[in-house]
């Protein structure tokens, strides 16, 4: 997506604020980042489900960076950024930036790998891509990776929905 | 070889037929290689059918679903059953989104796999 196509969001003063998150890269992070981002999904105004979805995709961003970025060093630094924000059509959504100073990788490589082919891993970025509005990895030059995330609720009537609702 | 219960595997038991290892709590990159270990340990006895309770199950990654791919091949290697049962709404949309739906065969109860 080009920066001329893409939907404007602006932060807004959401009841959090901007929260964020300094862990280092072990797996035994990744359910406190959970608990923090659900809990600021909700808060913000997420059904269970979304919030839940959101959830689900920071922490395949979290544990792809402590994957492929660090290749399971632990003790590297990752920032967790969240912040409310507001599309132009006064929908408000969660801007996730997830920063880290790990191996730089290719972003033409950075894609969804046929899910036809049954094997274990290669799932996450298909899971980031399916339940995130919008995914811009980049290189900064100052070394590691950027990746920028936005995630408005999806509506009760939206069937393009890829998260399914849940049962009441 | 042990069959202990370890990790994210709560307890192993045996119904009917099948051998039923109960799964728990939140399945992802930091306990999904416990887990490796725990099915390899009950697959290398060769059960016929292999029913795993899900209803424990509060959250999956792709990691821990990678990791019930890796058994389901394990199984049908030997020509063996695998199937899963009592999956949350929450645990049944991490299979839909990755298509894994169709992959697994996913029950409702134990029943279901073992009569």
């Amino acid at each position: 997506m080009t920066p001329s196509t893409r939907p404007i969001a602006e932060p807004v003063a959401g009841a959090c604020g901007r929260v964020e998150l300094n862990i280092t890269s072990t797996p035994h992070s990744l359910p406190v980042v959970r608990a923090a981002v659900e809990r600021m999904a909700r808060t913000e105004g997420f059904s269970e489900t979304d919030a839940h979805a959101l959830t689900w995709a920071i922490d395949e961003a979290l544990s792809n960076v402590i994957r492929h970025g660090y290749q399971n060093q632990p003790n590297q630094p990752i920032t967790v950024s969240l912040e409310a924000v507001r599309a132009a059509d006064g929908r408000t959504g969660l801007s996730v930036i997830i920063r880290d100073m790990g191996r730089q990788v290719d972003l033409e490589s950075i894609q969804s790998r046929d899910l036809d082919e049954i094997r274990p891993g290669g799932l996450g970025v298909h899971v980031i891509r399916s339940i995130m509005d919008e995914v811009e990895y980049s290189c900064p030059p100052e070394g590691g990776m950027k990746l920028k995330m936005l995630k408005y609720p999806v509506r009760p009537s939206d069937p393009s929905s890829p998260v399914p609702r849940k049962e009441s | 070889m042990s069959t202990e219960p370890s990790g994210p595997v709560r307890s192993i038991s045996r119904v009917g037929s099948a051998t039923v290892a109960e799964l728990m709590g939140e399945i992802d990159m930091r306990c999904a290689p416990e887990l490796r270990e725990a099915m390899s340990r009950i697959v290398a006895e060769r059960p016929k059918v292999l029913a795993l309770n899900m209803g424990g199950v509060n959250y999956i990654d792709s990691t821990g679903l990678g990791t019930l791919v890796y058994v389901l091949r394990q199984v049908g290697g030997y020509r063996g059953r695998m199937a899963l049962f009592g999956l949350s709404p929450t645990v049944r949309g991490a299979f839909e989104i990755t298509k894994l739906l169709s992959v697994f065969e996913i029950r409702e109860t134990l029943e279901e796999i073992a009569k």
